[in-house]
């Protein structure tokens, strides 16, 4: 079971979903090997990862598209493994919409209604509440040809809702739009689950739209779950090196455990973090964020450093500095409004120092 | 400027010229001759009742309507499948089935219709093999009637319909249906609800190009149907180089290209009002 | 919710959906086997060591080949079909890219017609235009000099499938290519020489190989101006096959499958297949 690997506790018969040990190979090849996660009642779950880290297909075999070749799709405490798609009251909204081309967005919406033999009076009421409830009232005539990105956007997202999905899933929704639209759909995205409170698991390969959207990320990797926890664990504590690189964390210098709470980094610089579970002579990675990384005109307590070259970014600016004891350079960020040039002094935290398994 | 703009008919006029000359001037004239009395040279009505009251005309005239509704009949059914296989495969599989329906379409009509002979005959595969189960006693007759032309034709221009339907196949993307199966549709229902309608421009241009096609197919049904079993288009050219009757070999050659004129006009109309009405 | 509306158990429902898909490919094959059959039938049965047609073959020889190849009226139809073919090939790929290129460059007054005029062979039933050409060849008592009457004629049979390749292949290019080079100093027939020509070669190239191709297997026209001193291949096969039960057309018709082949391999290579989409 997966009980162990969630945190903040919640039961397993909370579940709403549950993928168990599943597996999924095309011929010889293993796209997922024994995946396993759970998303509660009315909880936001995100699937994280790069291309061909086996998120889309889980999806699909959550969905029941593809069959997996090991493992259960568990709905609440029943397998759906026998299930065929158009039985698993599943809401699906794609990357490119998939709306019909032929019918108007009210027809779009009615469609899962019309499956269900919803009666007519009480379709119309339900599609038009849906396309209201996405911001898209006065629109029920249109084609989708004639509407925009981000209004076809809603519509999928309506027709998905309209039939009170056990499940909503969510194929990266948002990568089709540009950066601005993109925003604002993930504020009203999030609004629209909070509302109706219906668990969805989205898939995205992009971090930022994890971090504000989820409750819980499972970050997955090559067909594995690399790290399966809460936004805020995900980026404090990452895994693995893997996993803060994937979530932008700036610095990750090679390094081996000399002694329970030291390393020492490939140059010869010494730092003492904590090194719990890592034994004498491991080589590991030390992760550090560039905002954690201060920057203080010469002469203070820290490491005598040279900046090579700084790069303005708006509220701050990303230095690039050379420190001995270190072969790459180290990135640091500094408010804008005090630039600074030549010799510094850097103070490396060792309690923001992350001390991680080598994976990449 | 009048010069500049004089270019385009100069440039264009030998290939005018030569299709006016070799084509459209000998039609012309084959159509007045179709009204001509054949002595007199006056203009009459009479080739016509003549070919009107014969009785083979009338066999040839329905045959080949049979055979065409047969063969665009078997060409969706077959064609269909193969298109939406070939929208639908992945790549490398894609590739083999368009390699495998387009080139028959290079390869000579009589190389075609003689292969089918081979399999069809009275000493052919498929009569062997039934006699081999003991199914038949006497080898059937498929070849030098109506089945063997509706096959060989059907072979002829099933990869016309393949192309006309994966013209819309290929636009359809595949996420849809699988949104249909989510929101409730079982495949069937998905099917005749998401695709079929969205192929019908397709479906709709490829039956009527193939109906027109298989209408004035010569090769085919002159090898494989023989002299027993004249089509329109074998009809002319009976009357023409076998009994030298021209002035039939016209009036039928006259109806042959009505329709298949009719049909090329029905086919740009539906295919110009479809594209200014549902463009997506 | 209302499960009542599924007729059958989930288990079974899924099961069936397996099955069609399954079926769905079945049938796919088996189309494809339609498709490749009365061609590999050919093949097989030419290489027979029998003196008749039958499937499978008793033993394998090349009887036939040798037969088929001694025969002097299969190498005079041969010959005359490529001479034929050929010509006409040369011939409409030089009035097809001129048409093509007023019909790609930009929109005139007249445009329509003249696409309707030079395409009209394709819309027209083959055995009239036979008859037709034929009809006229005799008003003017030309009809004794066969072989310039049968390559014109098969020119414009192949026209339109040299313009409707040319044209797709032209309407693709970039005009401002045209414009560089004229602003490089190059006259309009330079322009059209070194620029548009080369731009345009995979279509041209395409279009000689599909008009190469139907001219060399064209029999409805062909079969009404063939006369004892001009013949063509398919031509001869058609009356071969009507009288003689042999093999022999088997492997005529063989040779003729590797010809096309060998077309339609090279065809693929320069992106031609293509072509066949368009519309």
């Amino acid at each position: 079971m997966t009980a162990d690997m969630t945190t903040g506790g919640g039961s397993s018969d909370a579940a709403a979903v549950a993928l168990q040990d599943i597996g999924k190979s095309f011929g010889e090849t293993e796209v997922l090997k024994k995946v396993s996660f759970q998303a509660r009642k009315g909880e936001f779950l995100t699937l994280l990862g790069p291309s061909g880290c086996g998120k889309t297909t889980s999806l699909r075999i959550i969905a029941g598209f593809e069959d997996a070749t090991s493992g259960d799709v568990m709905f609440g405490q029943t397998s759906v493994n026998d299930l065929p798609p158009w039985r698993r009251d599943i809401g699906l909204v794609f990357q490119n919409y998939a709306l019909f081309p032929y019918m108007t967005a009210a027809e779009n919406v009615a469609f899962g209604l019309k499956m269900r033999r919803v009666a007519k009076a009480e379709t119309a009421t339900r599609v038009k509440a849906a396309l209201a409830q996405v911001g898209l009232a006065g629109y029920e005539n249109r084609h989708p040809r004639h509407l925009s990105g981000g209004q076809r956007q809603r519509v999928a997202l309506a027709r998905a809702l309209v039939i009170e999905p056990k499940l909503l899933l969510l194929d990266e929704p948002l990568s089709n739009l540009d950066a601005k639209l993109r925003g604002e759909m993930r504020y009203e995205l999030k609004n629209l689950q909070r509302a109706t409170g219906v668990t969805t698991i989205f898939v995205t390969h992009d971090q930022e739209e994890a971090f504000s959207l989820s409750d819980r990320i499972v970050l997955m990797r090559s067909g594995e779950v690399v790290q399966y926890c809460a936004p805020d664990e995900l980026w404090s504590r990452p895994a693995t090196a893997f996993a803060a690189d994937f979530i932008g964390v700036e610095n990750l210098i090679p390094a081996q455990v000399t002694a329970p709470g030291q390393l020492t980094c490939a140059g010869g610089l010494a730092v003492a973090p904590t090194t719990v579970g890592f034994a004498q002579g491991a080589e590991v990675i030390l992760g550090l964020r560039a905002s954690d990384v201060a920057i203080q005109p010469k002469g203070g307590t820290g490491l005598p450093a040279t900046i090579l070259d700084g790069e303005y970014r708006g509220r701050e600016r990303l230095y690039r500095l050379a420190l001995p004891g270190l072969e790459r350079p180290v990135l640091a960020s500094a408010p804008s409004d005090i630039a600074f040039d030549g010799e510094v002094t850097l103070c490396l935290p060792p309690e923001k120092m992350m001390v991680l398994h080598d994976d990449r | 400027m009048t010069g500049k703009r004089d270019i385009p008919w100069l440039l264009a006029s030998p290939g005018i010229l030569l299709v006016t000359l070799v084509a459209l001037l000998p039609a012309a004239i084959l159509i007045v001759k179709a009204f001509q009395d054949v002595d007199t040279g006056a203009l009459t009505l009479e080739n016509f009742q003549a070919i009107f009251d014969s009785k083979i005309f009338g066999q040839a005239f329905w045959r080949t309507l049979r055979i065409a509704f047969f063969v665009t009949l078997v060409s969706v059914i077959g064609g269909y499948p193969l298109a939406l296989l070939i929208a639908r495969a992945n790549p490398r599989y894609s590739l083999v089935i368009f390699v495998i329906v387009l080139f028959p379409l290079m390869v000579s009509v009589v190389v075609r219709t003689f292969g089918w002979v081979v399999i069809l005959g009275p000493a052919g595969i498929v009569n062997e093999a039934l006699m081999g189960i003991g199914l038949i006693s006497e080898p059937l007759t498929m070849t030098q009637n109506e089945f063997g032309i509706v096959v060989g034709e059907t072979h002829l221009l099933m990869p016309y319909m393949v192309l006309a339907l994966l013209s819309v196949l290929r636009k359809l993307e595949p996420q849809l249906e699988e949104a249909a199966l989510s929101l409730g549709a079982n495949p069937l229902v998905a099917f005749f609800r998401v695709i079929l309608p969205m192929t019908v421009p397709g479906l709709l241009s490829g039956v009527l190009l193939v109906f027109s096609l298989a209408i004035t197919a010569f090769a085919t049904p002159l090898v494989m149907g023989g002299a027993r079993t004249p089509l329109l288009s074998t009809l002319v050219y009976r009357y023409a180089l076998t009994s030298y009757d021209w002035a039939s070999a016209a009036a039928v050659a006259f109806v042959l290209a009505v329709i298949a004129v009719a049909f090329v006009a029905v086919q740009k109309t539906v295919a110009w009002m479809w594209m200014s009405r549902h463009e997506f | 919710m209302n499960s009542d509306r599924f007729l059958l158990p989930a288990p079974v429902e899924a099961l069936l959906w397996k099955l069609g898909r399954l079926l769905f490919h079945v049938v796919g094959l088996a189309w494809q086997l339609f498709m490749v059959a009365p061609l590999i039938i050919v093949v097989v049965v030419s290489f027979t060591s029998a003196s008749y047609l039958m499937f499978p073959p008793p033993g394998y020889s090349l009887d036939w080949y040798r037969e088929v190849l001694s025969l002097s009226w299969i190498r005079s139809a041969v010959t005359s079909s490529l001479i034929i073919a050929t010509c006409a090939t040369l011939i409409a790929v030089v009035i097809g890219v001129l048409a093509s290129r007023v019909l790609a460059k930009r929109p005139f007054r007249g445009r329509g017609l003249v696409e309707y005029l030079v395409l009209s062979p394709l819309f027209l039933p083959g055995v009239v235009i036979g008859f037709a050409i034929f009809n006229v060849l005799v008003m003017i008592q030309m009809d004794r000099v066969a072989m310039p009457q049968m390559i014109i004629a098969h020119v414009m049979i192949t026209l339109p499938f040299v313009i409707r390749s040319v044209w797709a292949s032209m309407a693709g290019a970039d005009i401002s290519l045209e414009e560089a080079a004229q602003s490089l100093g190059a006259t309009p027939a330079q322009t059209f020489w070194h620029v548009v020509l080369k731009s345009a070669r995979p279509g041209i190239l395409a279009g000689a190989i599909l008009a190469f191709t139907f001219s060399f297997n064209d029999v409805t026209i062909s079969i009404f101006l063939t006369s004892s001193r001009v013949t063509t291949l398919p031509v001869q096969l058609v009356s071969h096959i009507e009288y003689n039960p042999d093999p022999s057309p088997a492997a005529i018709s063989t040779l003729m499958i590797a010809i096309t082949l060998a077309l339609f391999v090279f065809l693929a290579r320069i992106g031609g297949l293509n072509a066949f989409l368009e519309r």
